[in-house]
């Protein structure tokens, strides 16, 4: 069976995707050293607001994307401030935490499931018009969706290592005290990087939802090929969620060429295992904390 | 080195009105239990909710002693709950043995697995072991759903398992409510004296501090494994229950939702006594009588309800007992020195 290009440009499209949610975790653990499990559910309820709001309300696409962003970042922000921060600052115990982010995850999938239903929200994109090249119909949503993550996850990498807020970022994972002692405004640094975080996962989730078919339990699945691509990648630099992202995309696209879709699960669950054997601090990786 | 010595190493056990929490969560429930076993006789649903009661109970008891004991996360309970369950099936459905043994083999089973995704995850911690036994929970779904669908039936499962059958004995649905009710409590106090036995204090210890517990010889690794898969094999009586009372599986009760549902159980109750997690049990049962279980605001009001608790309360319903009692205890012995 040949390759086709359009599948190529498919398998960029959603690693881009992966790419994206991958960029928000890297963000949160930056600054807060946690893995937020909840990044797919912020992605899966910016999904089902901008499915539901263009189909049912007949808000314009590109108004729901917006909103859809804005409530994300709401989200991300909500949780640093009313569930990360106190009990970070009661327990040292990493175990609370995850308890508490799985929480948050199941709450968001309930109260999606209220607000949007428990069925597939069919959402439209951002417009309906294609164009084609060498006999492919190509539309101009996943253009769009290509060139915005792209600009996206070259912004957040120009931010981290060269603005003024992104490098404080690098501070605060290395060294809290000394950041602290440096007078860096860690609380705000923190609720920035968790509203961005926030921001992107939902960009992520309202671009992918025309395609991907979104339902209440995509949050959990978002979830977890997000980290998984943040795991391929590693935590090194803020390009490293990039190739993740594409790297996982591409083994799904051939694994499920290869043994059909069925595969998926294992294909992610030997990923994940083989990596953390052998690479468990991901392709791109620095050494900056050694606890 | 003694229990004692340990034991000093731990937190403090709360205490209601000079007894352990425990002991009057023990008797609490089974009061609760035969009150409610008394009604429900009449009712065939009310026989089903208290099945679903034992069904939670077992599986939240079961991811008890990993989790809140020692500290390992495992998410794949819904492939240990899956295996009591397809365990009596298989046995009943495809097989002429006696469909008891069923029972030993999905622990067994469930007790495999657990040493298995405990083996693969050996160097994992925090969230990364989230991930990888929650994948490991997946991968054991998929393979029910779709790709084993030869022998587990696929999506729509297996059906016409006979009555369990002991000595002559037919255990109907009444007789099958008694001795799940019975498994709970017993597991619970089983529990509950592990807990504050020696191994019980050693896997505790591991979780409070793994330094001072490979220091003070406790062999640390063995004994995680060793939790892993009893909680399993306790997880696994869940599904054999389930599948015993209602005679059929589907394979959509396998998905990780359950393991949603069960981790919030303890928290819930409370962390500090496995009657947490019963308790926790009875609390999500009587929330889905009150809506129905996934379309209401049921399942909502009860994971924010454990978010809240987790935020502003660690104790959980248990933990809050002990504090109002030894506040108001405190407050009326200071009013008779006045």
């Amino acid at each position: 069976m040949a390759i086709h290009w359009i599948d190529a440009l498919s398998a960029v499209r959603v690693g881009l995707m992966y790419a994206l949610l991958a960029l928000a975790y890297f963000l949160f653990a930056r600054t807060t050293g946690t893995i937020n499990f909840a990044i797919g559910g912020y992605a899966m309820v910016a999904g089902l607001l901008y499915g539901s709001v263009v189909t049912r309300v007949g808000v314009p696409p590109v108004l729901a994307l917006v909103a859809a962003v804005v409530v994300a970042t709401a989200l991300g922000s909500l949780t640093e401030a009313l569930v990360i921060r106190p009990i970070a600052a009661r327990h040292r115990d990493e175990f609370v935490v995850v308890l508490a982010i799985a929480a948050l995850l199941f709450v968001l999938q309930q109260l999606a499931g209220m607000l949007f239903g428990r069925r597939a929200v069919v959402a439209r994109p951002l417009t309906d018009s294609a164009f084609t090249v060498a006999g492919q119909t190509v539309g101009v949503h996943d253009v769009i969706t290509i060139v915005l993550s792209l600009a996206v996850v070259v912004l957040v990498g120009l931010w981290v290592a060269r603005g003024r807020s992104g490098r404080m970022t690098r501070a605060i994972g290395d060294n809290e005290d000394a950041a602290r002692a440096l007078g860096i405004p860690v609380q705000r640094i923190r609720m920035l990087t968790a509203s961005t975080a926030g921001g992107i996962a939902g960009l992520a989730g309202a671009l992918a939802a025309p395609q991907a078919g979104l339902t209440i339990q995509s949050g959990v699945t978002l979830s977890i090929v997000g980290f998984i691509a943040l795991v391929i990648g590693g935590t090194g630099t803020a390009y490293a969620p990039l190739v993740g992202g594409i790297v996982l995309s591409v083994l799904e696209a051939g694994a499920s060429l290869i043994f059909g879709s069925a595969s998926r699960d294992y294909l992610m669950l030997a990923a994940v295992l083989l990596v953390f054997a052998i690479r468990p601090e991901g392709l791109f990786s620095t050494r900056v904390r050694t606890t | 080195m003694t229990s004692t010595q340990i034991a000093t190493a731990l937190p403090r056990d709360r205490r209601v009105l000079g007894v352990q929490t425990w002991t009057v969560a023990a008797v609490a429930l089974a009061a609760l239990a035969l009150a409610y076993f008394g009604f429900a006789v009449t009712s065939p649903y009310r026989l089903d909710i208290a099945m679903t009661f034992t069904m939670y109970s077992l599986l939240a008891l079961g991811m008890y002693v990993p989790l809140f004991l020692g500290g390992n996360i495992d998410l794949a309970y819904n492939a240990y709950y899956a295996a009591g369950a397809y365990s009596v099936a298989l046995v009943g459905a495809r097989t002429h043995l006696p469909l008891l043994v069923a029972v030993p083999i999905g622990a067994l089973i469930a007790a495999v697995l657990a040493l298995v995704v405990g083996l693969a995850t050996t160097h994992l911690s925090g969230f990364h072991l989230a991930l990888a036994t929650m994948l490991a929970g997946l991968a054991v779904y998929r393979w029910i759903s779709s790709t084993g669908a030869e022998i587990t039936g696929g999506a729509d499962g297996i059906g016409g398992i006979p009555r369990l059958e002991v000595l002559g004995v037919e255990f109907d649905r009444e007789l099958l409510v008694a001795v799940g009710f019975l498994a709970v409590w017993l597991v619970a106090l089983c529990l509950s004296r592990f807990r504050r036995a020696l191994p019980g204090l050693s896997v505790r210890l591991n979780r409070a501090s793994p330094a001072a517990a490979e220091a003070a010889g406790v062999p640390t690794r063995s004994m995680k494994l060793m939790s892993l898969m009893s909680g399993a094999a306790i997880a696994s009586l869940g599904g054999t229950f389930i599948a015993l009372m209602n005679q059929f599986i589907l394979a959509d009760s396998f998905s990780h939702d359950i393991v949603f549902l069960i981790l919030f159980l303890p928290m819930l109750g409370g962390i500090a006594s496995p009657w947490g997690a019963v308790i926790g049990a009875a609390l999500l049962v009587l929330l889905n009588e009150a809506s129905s279980l996934l379309e209401g605001p049921g399942p909502l009001i009860f994971g924010g309800a454990s978010l809240l608790i987790l935020i502003l309360l660690p104790g959980g319903l248990l933990g809050i007992a002990a504090t109002t009692w030894s506040t108001w205890a405190r407050r009326s012995r200071g009013s008779f020195d006045d």
